[in-house]
């Protein structure tokens, strides 16, 4: 016995060396410099360089010293990254406004939003009852709407649902759940207890658009905030983005690939109602996607390197059929372009 | 009457002077088994509480496809629970059949970590994990039943339900713990349950032995077949007590998350329900086995189960939302720790040593079945007429069963 109790600790003290080694490992901060070459680069004068030119606002999951948080690059020089001290798990941001939904991860791990201004100095917290999921601001960033995940809208345990809420981003009060909202189809209003909304991307300060899903089909919707209303417009188009001219929306297409759900990226003409795939991207792309001038959009993909750091990366392409995917920024995700034209 | 031989080389361990008196009315292999299982657990529930919700979302299963591959899972769980334990009763290597069932949980784990972000490849290994789940148990309880003297099956048993949900309750928090310190660290997390379950099968392999049932003359393994172990009187009664106690169970997800909507608590807090729960059921469990050995297991079984009458009322408790909370969860885990250990030794006792496997197999079998039958009952029947009236009619139910269990187990002399 005693000999078996001896193995048995010997083994444990060593399953307990290649545990403390792991975590060593994967401590942030413990990892060599990254082979992606990016320079994180601290200070005003940084910030002002990145914000002089045309430049992203994106979630940086470098693994070193502002992982996780709000991060800024110049498109013409991206290997130069400014980390703004902001965590957030989703991000947007539209003429001096950002949003940012996050997690404050405890035994408990409760999520937050938080609107958040051009000096990255975050607004009152709104509490999230899911884990965060998409978020948008409206160009003028005098609106927000942000998706969680929550469960308990359904009776049983294995059922998840979406909550979509819409946010005065001046004054940091939530305004409406997209739940509230009328919906008709052929002006006839309809509802289902399981209407479940997502995605929203706003066209200008009062109209959006947003994915309703219900019976297990996807549709298309046209809102206004002020009217509370929405209109069906048609099925198939989940996550939405306008693009920045109004004139088209890219979208995720979902179809079965081997009994696994995968999502094809296309774009909608809305005035002819045309549809083109954007096949040139054959990976499985779970994002709403951004639009980063009137014809690219780029959106963000789990990684692929060996071995994974649980990171992610930021894709561009042209919204082309065929069009070749080109990788813009390594360890990132949740990509926003701020428009030139501020409101204000 | 059987009793069992205390496997050899118990007492050169040093133990403090508290613990001799368990240690020796239940026997090392028992704690060596109640080891096995905190650090399987561990494990497996350090990655099942996080893994997190937008996975399940975007695994793209419609509620319905959830629903049945959950179904198909539970029904592969019960037929390998009934192979492993005619297996182990045939070849009494019920250590090793169990080990195999722990290995397969291990190597699931492994397999998550190589999924990364395949989402085929992780329901793969969670269903990986379950299987070996459902592989070990009837072995496992078999052989704590056979290390056990006939007198202190409920003490066993309570010792080594209480080490098991120590370890349901330490895996979510320290899961949680360690994404506080590393954020998005699911690889190391998984890296590190792999460890935790090598030690679980190291601690299965290395210090548990089996124990020889000695062979009854007449047993040629023909007589205890399953059709056999149902025409006994007595264990075709506790089946009946066990199927109808679990068909007027409301699943303890339910309750919590009536307890939730009320207090307002976001999705993220619940895993905690489960630790609350886990934490009592560790505390109560092993004096409630010592309990049920001297006052009569069924007594216990019976009062164990009226409990859950208090627990379902808790939703309805005026006061702060934190009180119904904290007796739901102690109320449920006293529940627990008076019933479960309890029954399966109600069985062992009733088993032919050479039947254990198979025995423990059936009657976990046939609750099991009739909880998930009670679980989509009470989801259907809330969605009907509101989670009060269900409480109201499982309740009632529930008294029912009590009655109808009294009576099943009344003419049963003392066990002890």
């Amino acid at each position: 016995m005693i000999r078996r109790l001896a193995a048995f600790a010997t083994l444990c003290l060593l399953l307990a060396g290649i545990g403390a080694l792991l975590l060593q490992q994967s401590a942030p901060g413990g990892r060599p410099a990254d082979p992606e070459g990016i320079v994180p680069v601290t200070g005003a004068p940084a910030l002002a360089r990145i914000r002089s030119a045309p430049h992203l606002v994106f979630r940086s999951t470098l693994q070193r010293e502002g992982y996780g948080q709000v991060a800024l690059a110049r498109l013409d020089a991206p290997e130069e990254r400014f980390a703004t001290g902001l965590a957030c798990d989703r991000v947007d941001f539209a003429a001096g406004r950002g949003i940012c939904l996050g997690a404050d991860r405890g035994v408990i791990t409760t999520y937050t939003a938080r609107i958040f201004d051009a000096d990255f100095v975050p607004g009152p917290e709104i509490p999230l009852t899911g884990p965060p999921s998409r978020a948008r601001m409206s160009p003028d960033g005098r609106l927000a709407a942000f998706t969680v995940f929550e469960s308990g809208h359904a009776y049983d345990a294995p059922r998840f649902s979406t909550r979509t809420t819409l946010v005065d981003a001046e004054t940091s009060q939530p305004i409406a759940h997209l739940e509230e909202f009328e919906v008709t189809r052929d002006g006839a209003p309809v509802h289902a207890p399981d209407f479940n909304f997502w995605g929203v991307t706003f066209a200008d300060g009062d109209r959006f658009y947003a994915t309703l899903g219900t019976a297990d089909r996807i549709h298309l919707v046209e809102g206004s905030v002020r009217q509370r209303r929405m209109r069906i417009l048609r099925e198939g188009v989940e996550c939405p983005s306008l693009s920045p001219d109004g004139r088209r929306i890219a979208y995720k297409s979902r179809r079965l690939d081997g009994g696994r759900l995968v999502w094809g990226l296309r774009v909608l003409d809305l005035a002819s109602g045309a549809e083109t795939a954007l096949d040139g991207e054959t990976r499985s792309v779970d994002d709403q996607v951004a639009w980063l001038d009137a014809d690219h959009v780029m959106y963000g993909l789990p990684e692929d390197r060996v071995p994974a750091t649980g990171g992610s990366d930021v894709y561009v392409m042209e919204a082309q059929p065929g069009a070749p995917p080109r990788l813009l920024l390594a360890q990132a995700s949740s990509p926003a372009r701020p428009r030139a034209a501020a409101a204000r | 009457m059987y009793t069992s031989e205390r496997p050899p080389g118990v007492d050169v361990v040093p133990l403090p002077a508290g613990l001799r008196g368990a240690w020796r009315s239940v026997g090392p292999n028992v704690w060596f088994l109640g080891l096995t299982s905190l650090l399987t657990d561990v494990s497996s529930e350090m990655v099942t509480s996080v893994l997190p919700l937008y996975v399940v979302v975007h695994l793209g299963l419609s509620p319905l496809a959830f629903g049945l591959v959950d179904g198909l899972q539970h029904g592969l769980s019960a037929l390998l629970r009934m192979a492993s334990g005619t297996l182990a009763d045939r070849s009494r290597r019920h250590k090793e059949v169990a080990a195999a069932g722990y290995a397969v949980s291990a190597a699931s784990r492994l397999a998550l970590l190589f999924a990364g972000a395949s989402l085929p490849g992780l329901a793969a290994a969670v269903a990986a994990d379950r299987i070996g789940k459902g592989f070990r148990t009837a072995p496992r309880d078999a052989l704590i039943s056979l290390s056990a003297r006939r007198e202190s099956l409920g003490a066993a048993f309570g010792v080594h339900r209480s080490l098991d949900a120590a370890g349901a309750a330490l895996g979510p928090l320290l899961a949680f713990a360690l994404l506080a310190q590393i954020p998005n660290g699911f690889q190391t997390l998984f890296g590190l349950s792999f460890l935790v379950a090598l030690a679980g099968l190291g601690a299965i392999l290395l210090l548990v032995s089996n124990v020889e049932a000695p062979t009854p003359p007449a047993a040629a393994g023909a007589g205890h077949g399953f059709r056999a172990l149902v025409r006994e009187r007595r264990f075709r009664s506790l089946l009946w007590v066990a199927t109808a106690v679990s068909l007027a169970t409301v699943g303890d997800g339910f309750l919590y998350l009536a307890l939730q909507r009320r207090a307002s608590l976001g999705a993220s807090a619940f895993p905690l329900l489960f630790v609350g729960t886990s934490l009592a059921y560790f505390v109560l469990a092993a004096p409630a086995g010592r309990l049920a050995d001297r006052l009569g297991r069924d007594r216990t079984f019976l009062a164990g189960t009226l409990l859950l009458l208090p627990a379902y009322a808790t939703s309805f408790l005026p006061g702060p939302d934190w009180v119904p909370l904290l007796a739901c969860m102690g109320l449920l885990g006293a529940s627990y720790a008076a019933t479960d250990g309890v029954l399966a030794a109600m069985a062992a006792a009733l088993l032919p040593p050479e039947a254990r496997g198979r025995g423990l197999a059936l009657l976990a079998t046939a609750a099991g079945l009739a909880r998930l039958g009670a679980a989509l009952g009470f989801g259907a029947l809330w969605q009907a007429v509101g989670f009060g009236s269900a409480v109201l009619v499982f309740g009632a139910g529930l008294a029912a069963a009590l009655l109808a269990a009294r009576r099943l187990l009344a003419p049963a002399p003392a066990t002890s």
